[in-house]
């Protein structure tokens, strides 16, 4: 159903249309409800609000909604246009099987409607009416509550406030009091046991060697690549845009973000958690204007907090992490709530989508991740030192066993934290590994192994370090480990004597 | 709480008086509607009176209000500006107006289309910074196939400046390109103020003499939100070039003085020779270039 | 000799800024001798041609004077007196008063300049003055990108505009807003106070290109090119909108706005007095201009917004002065709802303000912009997180450490 040109108004309700009656009418729906759709290409954000609120309004008619919940759920949460709060409160009473935070989600709106009511027909497209009769979209989601609260436990304190808002007619704040009723009446009955996870699952894309060529600007305008952001600890990478006109969204994003921070430093978790977030509007936000919008919110930075724009690449990242977010021109005109966890090898971990994340729940997956983690890494990290020693503690000469130790311990080093930064480390035992090999040749007169471990170390020096290609990396790590076996493999037992009295005795003597 | 005293426990006497003087009000309020609604007393006389009634004192008051902006038939046009800005300036109690928010805009909605253009054009402009999506999807309209206009296009794009999400740089780009008339060139560069791609444009405009100053001020305030160091590296140029334009020049100074980096200013000679030479001229007294030159000076000087 | 003075309990020179309201002073020897007897001083001012006036007293209520001997121990220990503007006579520059010590010889022993920070009435402000507080403005914007934009966010619609209108807290709120914005402006340029645009009176002075802008015929405001606010601009668009609505204020005063003295007359208790965010607040707001001001999802887009909002404080603190309604702890100087009912909460005496309490749970807005209220190297109050009542008591009348540093040119 991809189209290449922008949809129209007409052709997007021909399509919704289309499915209808249709076996998975349901999940094709649902489809479409994903922000990063074609639908929504190159149309203006009042135009997608128009499309998702008649796409939630079509499938309020359905009989069961559950696909189509989590959508529902954050429409509530988020959204500050009276027709989606309205057609999303319609929706949600499809739910067979309503939980507390789909009514924590219909308060949130509540509130904001009562703020903002308009008169509203769900059945015409954009809900426009000029009916002065016509039900109102406060009055859709005050009929939402009257369910809802027969269902699931509400905050009592929120339900009050909003008994008490001006905007009510008398009728309207007789509703919000029956369902405080039907709370008190059902307090204990309540069965809150299956809410659904606010961790999606869905699958990610592998690091690929496109991510080389991403580059970010951090806070600082030094630019990065991506391992040096996103590769040698659990990062959380979350999106937002400083030109966001929905303080539900990104503002709260950031202030979210600016909480878990301060929940990381409680927690001493500082040295092994880095936290990112990255703007979608790469062209307009600049440094300054990135660096003053996430200070404002309570986000500190430095040099594991970091602020990024995208200067090269911006397809690549948004494909990596299948963003849901669209635009108009260059300038996001949709967009979820979103937010990644990395290891530390930049893969995608947990995620969280759509329902807005709390700083907790966040933090309580990094502690999850990090723990498992931690077996992992010292499994991994000793895995190489005891083999460099075994190896080295085997009968043999001292060349092969300094050649074996260099190899080993550069095969360790991607292992450690902010290894990249140990590329001093790395140059010096690629230098000591070629030393020992060009003595060997020079005991073995086989020139074939320094050759081939020259070239290992030249890949890893060059395309490897100088630009962080983990492929580079790869082949070369394989040279070296070939030309270091070559050379081993070469050296006789009769030349071990000669060996250990050449590494002893320094030359000249 | 509890520490303080309740209003029905203080100061009696005081508490009767201020009874009396609220009473005496509701009734000035009350005469003040009847005289604003009063078709047989001159217009000036129902305006004056309009501003003394407070359109929230009870919902029948707000519905006679409201009435008065929305018959045309019987009521003159300033009286319904006068009761739009009673009802606009009540808008500002936003708690005590949100009951009567929903009808407020409903009205406004059905004004919209009102043959006169002052009122037309105030009344979509307190919906389109409302948010109201309507209205806005019908001034893109109107500015798109310009017969179906509710407001001439300089004053559609001067509204939708801020509704930088509703696809509004496109529109404005055609216009800027082929402008209907120098208005309308302006505000749709406005709008293209915020519009990344529109950069280049910028910092070509603010450097091309043909261009009236006030569409090279216009650029300039562009590129600095855009890209501020090419603003400044531009402001350079422009403030330190003798054959410019004087208002160009402190335009370049001012942007300087007040977004530049301070110790690079200062240790500019050469900027600050030009600068020094600038306020010692005769030839720019009582000109606003002496004036950037000295605030440029008090703020950045060696 | 020499002098140790630490003024409003500091002795960094960016805690020199007075009001009309008493400051401590301490002195102290710093080259005391301990055998000697206390020296005296005998403290004075030293002002430029129209430069600002400060008066001495022993205590924070003790009557004012011009000159004030003091004994300093020989033991190098503290003495505190206090030091205020002269009502009628604040500064028009920073330093261009100072208090001066001089000896039993009246020889000069110390000087320290300090300002009596005051706001003006923007129409009589200097042309230094404006100038100042314009770039002030421009740089705290910094196109768009800078501290200002928390301001544009915390004055929106929705809920948190119900945290700020349409209840008693308007008033506190907004006095909040203010002092956050010219405590942020200060920190900028120390000598700027935030001026108030009175609305019932012409401002020939306010509405020119050089200051506040002129809007053309289509409301497109005009800047001078040496106007550092030509370069305004707010959430991604340049430029301010303020269309003339028939009553040029450079010209004559709206009669709509209800002038001074009617708006002092509301009456004498808090609960008649609010009446005034319909009249004069909100006709001020919607008489003169349409464009951003005249509605408060944009209000705050536009400058003039906050001389407007300084007007609207001036009036609070001149019927405060009036009626003495500064102590909260009396009911005329407040409201409280009969039969222990609450206000929207954010609206009661006893409330911490939205957003500088960072509180984001509904009925509260969803996100709190801006952080914490910027604090004053001058005084200690209100703190980072206000509550209403913290806003009454503006110029410390009923407690000295209630103050918040700033007071106005016609309200003593």
């Amino acid at each position: 159903m991809l189209q290449s040109r922008p949809w129209t108004s007409e052709s997007f309700r021909d399509v919704v249309a289309s499915y209808e009656g249709a076996p998975d009418q349901q999940s094709q729906w649902v489809t479409l409800l994903d922000e990063s759709h074609d639908a929504y290409a190159q149309c203006s954000s009042l135009e997608v609000a128009r499309r998702r609120g008649w796409l939630l309004s079509r499938l309020a008619a359905l009989p069961v909604l559950d696909l189509a919940l989590p959508f529902v759920q954050e429409t509530l949460q988020t959204a500050h246009e009276p027709y989606l709060l309205a057609a999303a409160s319609l929706a949600l009473t499809r739910s067979t099987q309503p939980v507390s935070e789909d009514g924590a989600a219909l308060l949130t709106a509540l509130t904001i409607l009562g703020a903002r009511d308009d008169a509203v027909d769900l059945d015409v497209w954009a809900g426009l009416t000029d009916d002065e009769e016509a039900t109102t979209c406060l009055a859709v989601a005050l009929e939402t509550l009257s369910w809802i609260a027969q269902r699931v436990p509400l905050d009592p304190t929120l339900l009050e406030y909003i008994g008490s808002m001006p905007a009510l007619t008398d009728a309207q704040r007789d509703i919000v009091y029956q369902a405080i009723a039907a709370q008190k009446l059902r307090s204990g009955l309540f069965s809150d046991c299956c809410s659904p996870p606010l961790v999606s699952r869905r699958k990610f894309a592998s690091s690929s060697a496109n991510l080389q060529a991403v580059r970010f600007e951090d806070q600082d305008q030094t630019v990065r690549d991506w391992s040096s952001c996103l590769h040698g600890r659990t990062t959380v990478v979350a999106f937002f845009y400083t030109r966001c006109e929905n303080p539900n969204k990104c503002s709260l994003t950031i202030t979210r973000l600016g909480h878990l921070q301060k929940l990381v430093a409680d927690a001493d978790l500082c040295a092994s958690v880095r936290i990112v977030a990255v703007s979608y509007d790469d062209s307009f936000d600049t440094p300054a204007r990135l660096s003053r919008y996430v200070h404002d919110r309570g986000f500190k930075l430095d040099r594991n907090n970091l602020v990024l724009r995208v200067t090269q690449g911006g397809e690549e990242v948004r494909r990596y992490f299948s963003n849901g977010v669209n635009f108009v021109g260059t300038l996001v005109n949709w967009h979820r709530v979103e937010l990644f966890v990395l290891d530390s090898r930049g893969e995608v971990v947990r995620n969280f989508e759509r329902r807005a994340w709390t700083a907790e729940q966040v933090m309580h997956g990094l502690q999850e991740i990090l723990a498992a983690g931690a077996v992992r890494h010292r499994f991994w990290q000793l895995t190489p030192g005891a083999w460099a020693l075994l190896l080295a503690l085997l009968p043999k000469c001292p060349i092969c066993g300094a050649t074996y130790l260099s190899v080993t311990g550069l095969a360790a080093l991607p292992l450690l934290d902010d290894w990249t930064r140990l590329w001093p480390v790395a140059l010096g035992m690629l230098l000591l590994n070629v030393f020992f090999l060009a003595r060997a040749a020079r005991i073995s007169r086989r020139i074939a192994p320094v050759v081939v471990s020259g070239l290992g170390a030249v890949v890893i020096v060059g395309p490897g370090l100088a630009y962080g290609s983990s492929v580079a990396m790869g082949i070369g790590f394989a040279l070296v480990l070939i030309g270091s076996l070559l050379s081993v493999f070469g050296l006789s037992a009769r030349a071990l004597p000669a060996a250990w009295g050449k590494l002893l005795v320094p030359r000249g003597h | 709480m509890a520490s303080l005293k309740t209003k029905s426990g203080a100061q009696p006497a005081t508490k009767k008086s201020a009874q009396a003087l609220q009473r005496r009000r509701a009734a000035v309020r009350k005469e003040a509607l009847s005289h604003a609604l009063d078709a047989s007393r001159t217009v000036a006389a129902r305006v004056k009176a309009l501003s003394v009634v407070d359109v929230l004192e009870d919902v029948s008051v707000f519905s006679d209000v409201l009435d008065v902006l929305l018959d045309g038939e019987t009521n003159p046009l300033p009286l319904r500006l006068a009761a739009l800005e009673c009802l606009q300036a009540a808008s500002f109690r936003e708690q005590q107006f949100a009951p009567y928010r929903r009808r407020y805009i409903a009205a406004l909605r059905r004004v919209c289309k009102v043959s006169d253009l002052g009122l037309r054009s105030r009344v979509i402009g307190i919906l389109v910074r409302d948010g109201d999506t309507r209205t806005i999807d019908q001034l893109l309209d109107g500015l798109r196939d310009p017969q179906r206009g509710l407001l001439p296009p300089e004053k559609a794009l001067q509204l939708l400046v801020d509704s930088i999400h509703s696809g509004v740089y496109e529109v404005a780009k055609t216009i800027a390109a082929t402008p209907p008339n120098q208005a309308a060139r302006r505000e749709a560069l406005r709008i293209l103020g915020g519009d990344t791609e529109s950069t280049g444009y910028f910092a070509d405009l603010l450097r091309n003499k043909s261009e009236p100053v006030e569409v090279r001020q216009l650029a300039a305030t562009s590129l600095n939100q855009l890209a501020p160091d090419r603003l400044l590296a531009a402001a350079r140029d422009l403030a330190m070039d003798e054959a410019e334009d004087t208002d160009i020049r402190s335009l370049g100074l001012t942007a300087l003085a007040n977004f530049g980096d301070l110790s690079a200013l200062r240790s500019d000679a050469a900027l600050q020779t030009s600068v020094d030479q600038l306020s010692a001229a005769q030839a720019y007294d009582g000109t606003h270039l002496k004036t950037a030159a000295a605030s440029f000076k008090r703020l950045c000087g060696a | 000799m020499k002098l140790e003075f630490a003024i409003n309990n500091s002795v960094d020179p960016a805690a020199r800024y007075l009001t009309w309201s008493p400051s401590p002073l301490r002195l102290r020897l710093l080259d005391a001798d301990p055998t000697g007897g206390p020296i005296r001083v005998t403290l004075t001012e030293s002002a430029a041609p129209g430069g600002g006036s400060i008066r001495f007293s022993t205590g924070p209520t003790t009557a004012a004077t011009a000159t004030l001997a003091v004994d300093l121990p020989s033991t190098g220990a503290s003495v505190t007196v206090f030091v205020r503007g002269k009502y009628g006579s604040p500064s028009s520059a920073d330093g261009d008063v100072s208090v001066v010590a001089t000896d039993a010889a009246g020889q000069q022993v110390a000087k320290v300049p300090v300002m009596v920070r005051i706001r003006k009435n923007a129409n009589s402000l200097t042309v230094p003055e404006r100038d100042r507080f314009v770039s002030a403005f421009a740089k705290l914007n910094n196109r768009g990108s800078g501290r200002f934009r928390d301001f544009r966010d915390m004055h929106v619609d929705g809920p948190a505009s119900q945290q700020a209108h349409g209840g008693p807290g308007f008033l506190p709120w907004h006095r909040a807003y203010t002092l956050d914005l010219e405590r942020e402006l200060q920190a900028i340029d120390p000598s700027v106070a935030l001026p108030y645009w009175r609305f019932d009176q012409k401002a020939p002075f306010v509405f020119t290109r050089d200051f506040m802008g002129v809007p053309d015929p289509l409301g497109t405001v005009q800047f001078s090119p040496s106007n550092p606010l030509q370069f305004w601009s707010t959430d991604g668009a340049g430029g301010v909108n303020r269309t003339p609505r028939g009553v040029d204020p450079a010209v004559r005063a709206s009669p709509a706005v209800a002038n001074e003295k009617a708006t002092l007359d509301l009456g004498t208790d808090y609960v008649d007095f609010i009446g005034m965010e319909g009249n004069p607040h909100g006709a001020a707001h919607v008489s003169y201009f349409g464009g951003y001001i005249s509605s408060i999802p944009t209000a705050a887009k536009d400058p003039l917004f906050f001389l407007l909002h300084c007007n609207v404080d001036r009036l609070w603190a001149k019927w405060q002065q009036q009626n003495g309604r500064f102590d909260a702890s009396s009911s005329p100087s407040y409201m409280v709802r009969p039969g222990g009912q609450r206000f929207l909460v954010g609206h009661n005496l006893g409330d911490s303000m939205w957003p500088w309490n960072g509180l984001t749970t509904p009925p509260r807005p969803q996100t709190a912009p801006g952080g914490f209220l910027a604090d004053s190297p001058c005084v200690s109050a209100p703190g980072p997180s206000p509550l209403v009542r913290d806003m009454l008591d503006y110029g410390g009348t009923v407690n000295a450490l209630a103050a918040l540093g700033f007071a106005y040119d016609d309200v003593q």
